[in-house]
């Protein structure tokens, strides 16, 4: 909490961006939860309907619980025609859980992606902010065996 | 012809479907769509058997030589469970005594596992919504965000999964929601909506003439919706149709019409006097109304400070149920629990109020069943009454006499004029001449007044529309005046969340003329001197702020977090 208390001192001193605010929030506490919001809504006097409508608008915002690696799959155009599917069942069978789930240990959540902007080298994912490009089985298995 | 099922020499003849050689054979194979009546289609797929081990529907496939049929593997029975789950994803919540919810517990579904949309009407609040309706026109969020400001809905999500909802899925009976139903008076598609109050009761109220068990209906209608109830039935708004609303109600089967503009005379005088009391001991001023349920609620959630300063006074409507549930059960020998309070309000707020549990003077809930204008309207329709035809008929006595400052409580400023109606004549001890105050009428969110009685200056304010009332409280105005009136709905209960659709700024002006118009047509315009006032005081009630006063007319407030909170 004491480092959401300075971040919201930082933001009641000027004018900003919504988005900014909660992304920020969502560094610290991994995810934007009930209780969270409704602090921030209180402490900056912003509805807190409003936050939970902008926060449930992206998926970048989590409002429930994830994993330490958020793994995101494209599922762009090019990617799609060049195999997302097969690195979506490879990530399934090794880390064992559906698409929007997390493993049991809270590292992973597998989540899919609209485009990520990796159109030139598919299949590409996304594991919290690093891209992986020009994906197979063997790498894929490598990284989340790096992960582990 | 010879068929196996589940291993047992079966007969059967040509043509025959699957399921009719097992019911024949008393095998059971639940069915959903399937109707004796009908042609088998086999859309549901509840009634799946295994043949082959390929899964098939049994109402419309022939049998064949030799078939050998499964009706009870483990495939089979979690298909036809996964089936109807999948189909109950569709419906809110499983509706009991229903065909579905009998097959439900056949296979085994408690609860509806694949929720296409959460309910945020459960909890039983007054206001339900069916996102199946919902076009997401936005205008609830626009009123909800802009005028009451509450801010209790946003759009969440995106894409096709986009609805209104709260935050989380709150319910709304555990959120910050006051329940004015401005949202419900907004929607386009009747997807917001009030909750039917007591669906058996709401029963009798449709059937009266048909079921009675000993039960004695009154009802109470309140000081707006005969100026609104008219524009259901095709008439310009502002008609007033008070006659007409007394024979339709009759129509209906209601034993006795009574006014809730004689519980609003009542609350004016208990009002009026607690106001005087104050003054005099300068003691929790400003005084601020409390007849306006989604007010009192707002206060407790969001500003309990104020509490002590609103006045102790129930709503007319809870006066009115408490008055005839002891007063007017002994008169006419009836017990409590047989006589049934039903009132038409033009509020879903009521219902909230009406359900609360320190509401009950003798044993039972003072207000049985209340219905909005909307929901009467409705009933009168299902019954086939011509309404415009109908012929004027007048309340029944003692509790149809009213004055004309009841009749304008139904407008904002209309409880402030009144009060200082009743409020001057006890100052000054004298008869007050001229009774209009015209300083108080007007549309303005927030106006306020001086008002010079006996050397007195008394500062009035009006507020009506919860962000107006907001407003007020946040700037710490409301710290200058001695009276506030404070109003949820814009424009006051003629505005109210349970009025006809579609309501604008024009048509609640109409609505206000038309209530300030019976005013100045009624005889007696002062509340204290209303004989049928006069004589309760007499006969049951003492004096004003006296003992039994209290017990009955007055309530207490706590404050109230929502529970989520």
């Amino acid at each position: 909490m004491r480092k959401l208390d300075s971040l919201i001192l930082k933001y009641k001193k000027r004018e900003f961006n919504l988005l900014t605010l909660l992304e920020e929030t969502v560094k610290i506490k991994g995810y934007l939860s009930f209780k969270t919001l409704n602090y921030i809504s209180e402490n900056l006097k912003i509805p807190l309907a409003k936050l939970y409508g902008v926060a449930s608008f992206y998926s970048f915002l989590p409002t429930v619980k994830t994993g330490k690696y958020i793994i995101r799959v494209c599922n762009g155009p090019s990617c799609y025609l060049n195999g997302s599917r097969e690195v979506l069942k490879v990530l399934k069978k090794e880390l064992k859980i559906d698409l929007g789930q997390t493993t049991k240990d809270g590292k992973f959540t597998l989540e899919s992606a609209s485009c990520i902007g990796c159109c030139d080298s598919p299949p590409a994912i996304m594991i919290n902010n690093k891209i992986y490009k020009n994906l197979d089985k063997n790498k894929i298995r490598n990284i989340i065996k790096k992960l582990k | 012809m010879q068929i196996k099922i589940n291993g047992k020499e079966v007969k059967a003849k040509e043509g025959e479907t699957i399921l009719e050689v097992a019911r024949r054979n008393k095998i059971y194979i639940p069915t959903l769509c399937y109707h004796p009546d009908l042609k088998p289609e086999g859309r549901c797929r509840v009634c799946l058997v295994e043949v082959n081990k390929k899964l098939v529907t049994s109402c419309n496939t022939k049998v064949e030589n030799k078939m050998e049929i499964f009706t009870n593997t483990k495939r089979v029975l979690e298909a036809r469970r996964l089936n109807l789950e999948l189909l109950l994803s569709n419906v809110s919540y499983i509706r009991k005594d229903f065909e579905v919810a009998k097959l439900a517990k056949e296979l085994g579904i408690r609860k509806i596992r694949f929720k296409k949309y959460v309910d945020i009407s459960k909890g039983r609040a007054p206001i339900e919504k069916d996102n199946h309706k919902c076009i997401l026109c936005g205008r609830c969020v626009q009123v909800c965000q802009n005028i009451q400001k509450i801010n209790n809905i946003d759009f969440v999500n995106r894409g096709i999964f986009t609805e209104a909802n709260t935050p989380f899925n709150i319910p709304l009976k555990y959120s910050p929601c006051t329940f004015c139903g401005q949202c419900a008076l907004y929607c386009p598609e009747n997807a917001l909506r009030e909750r039917a109050f007591n669906e058996k009761l709401v029963k009798y109220v449709e059937n009266m003439d048909l079921v009675r068990d000993n039960k004695f209906f009154i009802v109470q209608t309140a000081p707006s919706i005969r100026a609104s109830l008219g524009e259901i039935f095709g008439m310009e708004p502002g008609t007033l149709v008070t006659g007409k609303m007394v024979s339709a109600l009759r129509k209906i089967g209601f034993d006795k019409v009574f006014d809730t503009d004689f519980g609003a005379d009542l609350t004016i005088i208990e009002e009026a006097n607690e106001f005087v009391e104050r003054i005099k001991k300068n003691k929790n001023l400003p005084l601020i109304t409390s007849c306006c349920p989604s007010w009192i609620k707002f206060a407790e959630d969001t500003y309990p400070f104020l509490l002590k300063n609103i006045s102790t006074c129930k709503s007319p409507q809870q006066m009115f149920g408490a008055i005839a549930k002891t007063y007017y059960a002994k008169k006419i020998g009836v017990k409590p629990e047989n006589l049934i309070v039903v009132s038409v309000m033009p509020c879903i707020s009521k219902k909230f109020e009406a359900e609360k549990l320190e509401m009950k003077s003798a044993g039972c809930p003072d207000v049985d069943v209340v219905l909005t204008t909307r929901e009467l309207g409705r009933i009168i329709e299902k019954k086939k009454i011509k309404f415009a035809k109908l012929k004027d008929d007048e309340f029944d006595l003692p509790f149809g006499l009213s004055s004309g400052g009841g009749a304008i409580f139904g407008v904002t400023g209309g409880v402030t004029e009144s009060a200082l109606r009743v409020a001057y004549e006890l100052l000054t001890g004298e008869k007050l001449k001229n009774v209009d105050f015209r300083q108080v009428r007007g549309f303005e969110g927030i106006r306020d007044a001086n008002i010079k009685i006996k050397n007195k200056n008394l500062r009035v304010a009006i507020v009506h529309g919860l962000g107006n009332i907001r407003e007020m409280i946040e700037s710490g105005r409301w710290k200058k005046y001695h009276f506030i009136e404070m109003m949820a709905c814009p424009g006051g209960c003629i505005g109210g969340g349970g009025q006809p659709r579609p309501t604008t700024k024009e048509i609640r002006k109409k609505r206000m003329d038309a209530l300030y118009r019976q005013d100045k047509n009624k005889e007696i315009r002062v509340a204290s001197h209303n004989p049928a006032i006069k004589k309760i005081y007499k006969e049951f009630l003492g004096k004003p702020l006296g003992e039994k006063s209290k017990k009955l007319l007055h309530t207490k407030y706590k404050k109230r977090r929502p529970k989520y909170f």
